[in-house]
């Protein structure tokens, strides 16, 4: 574990009285007190991990592996459905890619305490979002998603992060966190709105995502554990009963214990299975074991050649199994482990609690997007509309998630606890007072990615 | 309020586990600690789900196995690739068989759908969606689809409705009721003309209909119906190309492994394979269509005159072993088998094996003369006799002959005679090498092979009858090759009948003649050839000639010796028949240097004869004619020149005689080459194409006698406007044309001696025979013919 820099109440009064001209440039940081650190946490001052490069690359590293997935996944729908157009995903995946390296620039100098005071617009917006799919929504496969060119659920999970984190910081710093009343049921109240409107679409696996991130937001926070248990428990009867009542769902339930059986190789998957319900998950399986351990190599999938529905979207993690093995799948696994892995490291050593509360936040709606979607496509969960965060094609995911890295990215650096509401900043490149900044402008000391490069 | 699991007694279960990793406390550093610790849960579980996960994902390649069976029948279609057929044609090109293309339309109904579906404006989905078969939407695209199809079928009535019904046929359950699904396979049309293929292909690559594929397919087209056609035939017909060398012209099986999509449309890794290169090897012949033509003609007349069985002719190039032309009669049209007689489905030519008669006398006499077991001017004695318990009889006795008497006259007794002289194995040896008694091995289906049992186990009647013709049994082809063993100065050489193979991108192979092997000295051939010559001479007064059996083959403006034979052919009980007879005439021309060599025979002539007063079954009456109008019309016509020895026929007519002269003089003077180019070698099988209903296509009939014009136009449902005499030299509408049916063609028709075509020349064959200078007469040898009754002296060659 990291180290964390802890100054005791004692060491900060003593400190008050410093000229901050006699200290060092790491001790001035060390020093730096978060204003907006709630008074009874302000003793435990966190060491920000500053700018992870390593999470950086990741990140770029799957986008990547996401251009190239995306054509090769894509080609045959192309051909077939876009009148010969092979690069017709590619070139949209190229635009969504860029608009999302662009947002991911700009978050990760966008300093996230600024995302406090956009909370609940953010959590609004979506909402009205989630209304209006459901009025002026177009209906593509069964289920009424898009708004214009963009998925309203994946920006509401992020504006459901923001605003957990933000209303859960507000709660812990009252102290109230573990209370029912305001540390849980206005959080559960917002949740059912927003998974009652996403049922309506119909997108379960949205809504479960947010349910994934209401139950660990509030966990993290500090939340009684019997709610969550109560809540969760009677959400699974509740679901219980609303599956045997819905013939399709429950069909596919049924297929998807036929699935795991499968898997297990218990037993064959039956015919009627393999032609209905388990169709796509059936042949997104062949792939994975067409794949092998070496896979067929890149281009050579054959399931890709319209046998896996969706397979440049939430399937491509069938098609990567079928060109490059289970060794690239495993690449692609131990990326979002190593993800994961530095998120929580990032969450650890937050500066503040919203920073520690969003980065868990985001950190965890990634795991959850990745391993539901592994979960799917290796038949151990039944097939749910995820994507693959950043490999997936699908330009409101990835261009969300962008944004979502970005903001974990700057809690990895400090973010700006004095930062005012105002347009994001211009890059470093382009700004004046970077100059000014190495001749000894205190405005440095702010700026806590230098100072715990520094630091290092 | 619900109770903290954490205040919960620590024995209670649940309490304790939970304490393990969220411990209580009240202190900031607690809560902190607290905190952290729940973070690590929470993203630790979900890390280990991914782990979980890819468990599953290895679980599934270890048992992989259990997929396969689904991953290879789903993805993987084997798609075999209907490839083009190798043509055959004669030696310059001209098509005697070809492949047209008459490809299918087929659909896949229930794939019949719009590319993408269009929800509303601008968005489309990424799937395509089956469509109810039955729906509205179903019924209405593959109503749209259907109306494409049969615009640019271009069919209406019956046809068009059979496309309507084809699209909208329900797929049939087990249990025989059909369906709600469509069915998933059916063809269109088939036997697309190019127009409509291309349409059909323009279409689909652009994407307007989905569901349809158009597949390669050919027929075969014989573009001269009878002409060769049993040596052509069909695959199915015994002796033919078609049938033998099927190997060959076969296309290769191609057979592409391709990725199949989930609308079962293949998909070629590197591209479509291209079936034109697949195609199979195009075979040359070495009959040449016209010649072919001219021996068809004159053969069937002969058939027809005689009221024979069948007949059969053979041209061969003595030079290079190369058949000219392989005809019988009756023929049959290869396009139209059905209603051929099943007798000549058959190539006779190839697969007749009959006792040759007197015509075998010819190897008797050379083997003699090689043997030196006699010489020309020898005085044979002819009486009675005896061998063993048969005696030997002659149709027309002499009292005594002389070596070359023995061939002029046919007789048995001088043959035997002279056979006998030598020892068997000797003489078996000769036979051997000249090819008897074993298969040529043309690579024919059904070749004839002869018969002709090891010389030990001759008796002496079978030896004598050996001598001249009988107690053995040969194919014509075998004659033709032992006759062009003895006409071109004593090399054996198998006969060719393919001259090149060419493989489907255009490499031709050419198949070299045999090298031959000596059978026999010059010395000795040339003698030969002096007594065969004297077949076709007739009486002289002087006694030196007893006039010959042949001399109905005598042409004018060249020379020509050969054999006449009549044979008695053994019947099942192993006597011989009384009433299957084979009058045959093996001609070499010219004498001096012979080229060629003509093979007829006819078997079973049934007509009466009132001048004979029997059946007309004599080769020199049935077969000798129709030998001389062959040779008549090909030595010309490969640029043979004329020879300056040859006998005027009719010379009792001056005004005659004057115009022969004339002929030769000018025939002379035109070199061979310059004066006959072979025909048109700008004529491929392009021409081949069918025509349109009441369209006829022009055919070639330049440099082909009128008779023989005639017929041809009248195949090609053309008339004839002929002007002139002698063989055509000018047509309108050029050959190629098409034009309506029933339209005269204009030819122009000139003596053959006044012909001069200004063609640049093909190269003359090797060793074809050079032009010789009338103006540069040598006296060193007497002229080969020298019984020439009346004539005037000719200039004479050395050969």
């Amino acid at each position: 574990m990291a180290p964390i820099a802890i100054a005791s109440d004692d060491d900060l009064e003593l400190l008050e009285g410093f000229d901050g001209d006699d200290l060092s440039l790491s001790e001035q940081t060390r020093i730096q007190a978060p204003t907006s650190m709630p008074k009874g946490e302000a003793a435990l001052v966190p060491m920000p991990v500053g700018m992870d490069w390593a999470l950086f690359a990741t990140v770029i590293g799957l986008m990547t592996v996401g251009l190239i997935m995306a054509y090769s996944a894509s080609v045959w729908l192309g051909l077939h459905n876009f009148n010969g157009d092979d690069g017709h995903f590619l070139h949209k995946h190229m635009l969504h890619l860029s608009i999302g390296v662009f947002v991911l620039l700009i978050a990760i100098r966008t300093p996230y305490q600024l995302y406090r005071k956009v909370a609940y617009p953010l959590l609004g917006l979506s909402m009205v979002g989630l209304v209006l799919v459901l009025m002026f929504g177009r209906v593509v496969n069964n289920s009424r998603r898009w708004l214009g060119p963009f998925q309203v659920a994946e920006l509401a999970k992020l504006a459901f992060v923001i605003y957990l984190a933000h209303a859960l910081t507000k709660q812990i710093s009252r102290q109230n966190a573990h209370k029912f009343s305001v540390g849980f049921l206005p959080h559960a109240v917002v949740w059912m709105v927003a998974f009652g409107l996403l049922m309506k679409e119909p997108d379960l696996g949205s809504g479960i995502v947010l349910a994934i991130l209401l139950f660990a937001m509030t966990f993290i926070a500090g939340t009684n554990f019997s709610y969550i248990i109560g809540l969760g428990g009677v959400g699974v009867a509740a679901l219980g009963v609303f599956i045997a009542h819905n013939p399709m769902r429950f069909a596919r339930i049924n297929a998807y214990l036929h699935q795991l059986l499968s898997v297990m190789g218990m037993e064959a998957l039956p015919q009627e299975m393999i032609r209905g319900a388990s169709y796509q998950w059936f042949n997104g399986h062949l792939a994975v074991a067409a794949g092998g351990l070496f896979g067929k190599g890149l281009g050579l999938s054959e399931q890709k050649l319209g046998f896996v529905p969706e397979c440049h979207t939430d399937w491509v993690l069938s098609i990567i199994a079928e060109e490059f093995g289970l060794i690239g799948v495993a690449l692609v696994a131990l990326a979002f482990i190593f993800f994961i892995r530095r998120g929580l490291r990032i969450a650890l050593r937050a500066r503040d609690e919203f920073g520690r509360l969003l980065a868990s936040g985001i950190t965890i709606l990634f795991g959850t997007q990745a391993a539901v979607n592994f979960g799917v496509v290796m038949g151990t969960l039944p097939t749910k509309g995820l994507t693959l965060p950043f490999v997936s094609y699908g330009g409101s995911s990835i261009i969300v998630l962008a944004l979502a890295a970005g903001v974990l990215l700057n809690v990895g650096r400090g973010g700006n606890p004095d930062a005012e509401w105002s347009l994001p900043k211009l890059p470093r490149w382009f700004r004046r007072e970077e100059k000014t900044a190495r001749t000894g402008n205190t405005r440095v000391i702010i700026n806590p990615s230098r100072a715990t490069e520094g630091n290092r | 309020m619900a109770t903290d699991v954490r205040d919960l007694p620590r024995k209670v279960l649940p309490a304790r586990l939970f304490q393990l990793i969220d411990r209580a406390g009240t202190t900031p550093q607690a809560r902190q600690d607290r905190a952290k610790r729940r973070v690590q849960l929470v993203v630790g579980l979900l890390g280990l789900y991914l782990v979980f996960a890819y468990g599953a994902a290895v679980w599934t390649v270890v048992n992989k196995a259990t997929l396969e069976k689904y991953a290879k029948g789903n993805l993987l279609k084997l798609t075999k690739i209907e490839t083009r057929r190798g043509d055959i044609t004669d030696r310059n090109g001209v098509a005697l068989a070809t492949s047209l293309s008459a490809n299918s339309v087929s659909a896949n109904p229930r794939w019949v759908l719009p590319p993408f579906i269009k929800v509303d404006k601008k968005k489309v989905s990424t799937t395509p969606v089956q469509m109810p078969f039955d729906s509205a939407e179903g019924i209405a695209f593959r109503k749209t689809i259907t109306d494409r199809i049969v615009k640019l079928l271009g069919v209406s009535g019956k046809d068009e409705a059979y496309v309507r019904e084809q699209m909208n046929r329900h797929d049939v359950a087990k249990d025989g009721k059909p369906t709600d699904k469509g069915v998933a396979f059916v063809y269109l049309a088939h036997k697309l003309t190019d127009k409509q293929s291309q349409a059909i292909r323009e279409a689909i690559a652009d994407g307007e209909l989905p569901g349809i594929t158009l597949e390669p397919r050919f027929i075969r087209y014989y573009p001269n119906n009878e002409l060769a056609g049993p040596l052509v035939g069909r695959d199915n017909t015994t002796g033919s190309i078609e049938a033998s060398f099927d190997k060959l012209l076969r296309g290769q099986e191609v057979e592409v492994w391709s990725y199949k999509d989930s609308s079962a449309t293949p998909l070629y890794i590197d591209g479509a394979p291209d079936p034109s290169i697949f195609g199979g090897k195009s075979v040359a012949l070495t009959i040449d269509e016209k010649i072919q033509a001219v021996a068809e003609h004159h053969l069937e007349a002969s058939v027809r005159e005689f009221e024979a069985q069948h007949g059969i002719a053979v041209v061969m190039d003595v030079q290079t072993g190369d058949v000219l032309a392989l005809a019988q009669w009756p023929s049959f049209n290869p396009n139209d088998i059905e209603t051929a007689p099943k007798y000549g489905l058959h190539n006779i030519a190839v697969e007749f094996q009959y006792e040759p008669g007197s015509t075998f006398k010819v190897f008797n006499l050379a083997i003699g003369l090689q043997e030196k077991a006699v010489t020309l001017e020898e005085i044979i004695p002819l009486g009675p006799m005896v061998v063993g318990n048969k005696v030997i009889k002659d149709d027309h006795p002499h009292a005594a002959v002389s070596g070359l008497q023995s061939l002029q006259v046919s007789s048995n007794i001088a043959n035997a005679k002279i056979a006998m002289r030598m020892h068997r194995e000797v003489y078996e040896k000769y036979l051997r090498a000249l090819g008897f008694g074993r298969r040529l091995d043309l690579g024919m289906i059904g070749e004839g092979a002869g018969q002709l049992s090891p010389s030990e186990k001759w008796s002496l009647v079978q030896y004598a009858n050996i001598a001249f013709g009988q107690g053995i049994a040969v194919t014509p082809l075998q004659m033709v090759a032992g006759f062009a063993a003895v006409a071109n100065g004593g090399t054996y050489r198998r006969p060719r009948l393919i001259r090149a193979v060419q493989t489907a991108d255009g490499k031709e192979e050419k198949l070299p003649t045999d090298v031959g092997k000596r059978v026999f000295d010059k010395d000795t051939t040339e003698k030969v050839l002096q007594a065969m010559a004297s077949v076709c001479q007739p009486r002289s007064a002087d006694g030196h000639s007893l006039g010959g059996t042949g001399t109905a083959a005598r042409l004018p403006n060249y020379t020509i010796g050969g054999k006449t034979g009549t044979a008695q052919q053994a019947n099942a009980n192993g006597g011989y028949s009384d009433t299957h007879w084979v009058g045959s005439f093996i001609g070499v021309t010219p004498i001096e240097k012979p080229r060629l060599v003509v093979f007829v025979a006819i078997d079973t002539p049934n007509k009466f004869d009132p001048k004979l007063g029997k059946i007309a079954r004599y080769g020199g009456i049935v077969a000798a004619p129709v030998v001389r109008e062959i040779a008549r019309f090909t030595l010309p016509y490969l640029g043979v020149p004329p020879s300056p020895g040859a006998p005027y026929l009719d010379r009792n007519d001056p005004e005659k005689a004057k115009k022969e002269d004339g002929e030769r003089k000018l025939l002379a003077q035109k070199t061979a080459a310059t004066m006959l180019a072979v025909a048109n070698p700008q004529r491929t099988v392009a021409d081949a194409t069918p025509v349109a209903e009441g369209m006829a296509r022009v055919p070639d009939v330049l440099r082909l006698p009128m008779r023989i014009v005639r017929e041809r136009l009248a195949t090609a449902k053309l008339g004839l406007a002929a002007g002139g005499s002698g063989v055509g030299v000018e047509q309108v509408p050029a050959a190629g044309e098409i034009v309506a049916a029933g339209t005269p063609v204009k030819v122009t028709f000139k003596r053959m001696s006044e012909v001069a075509d200004a063609r640049p020349p093909e190269p003359p064959p090797e060793d074809a025979a050079k032009p010789t200078d009338p103006a540069k007469p040598t006296d060193a040898q007497k002229p080969v013919n020298a019984v020439r009754p009346g004539g005037p002296a000719q200039p004479t060659v050395k050969h």
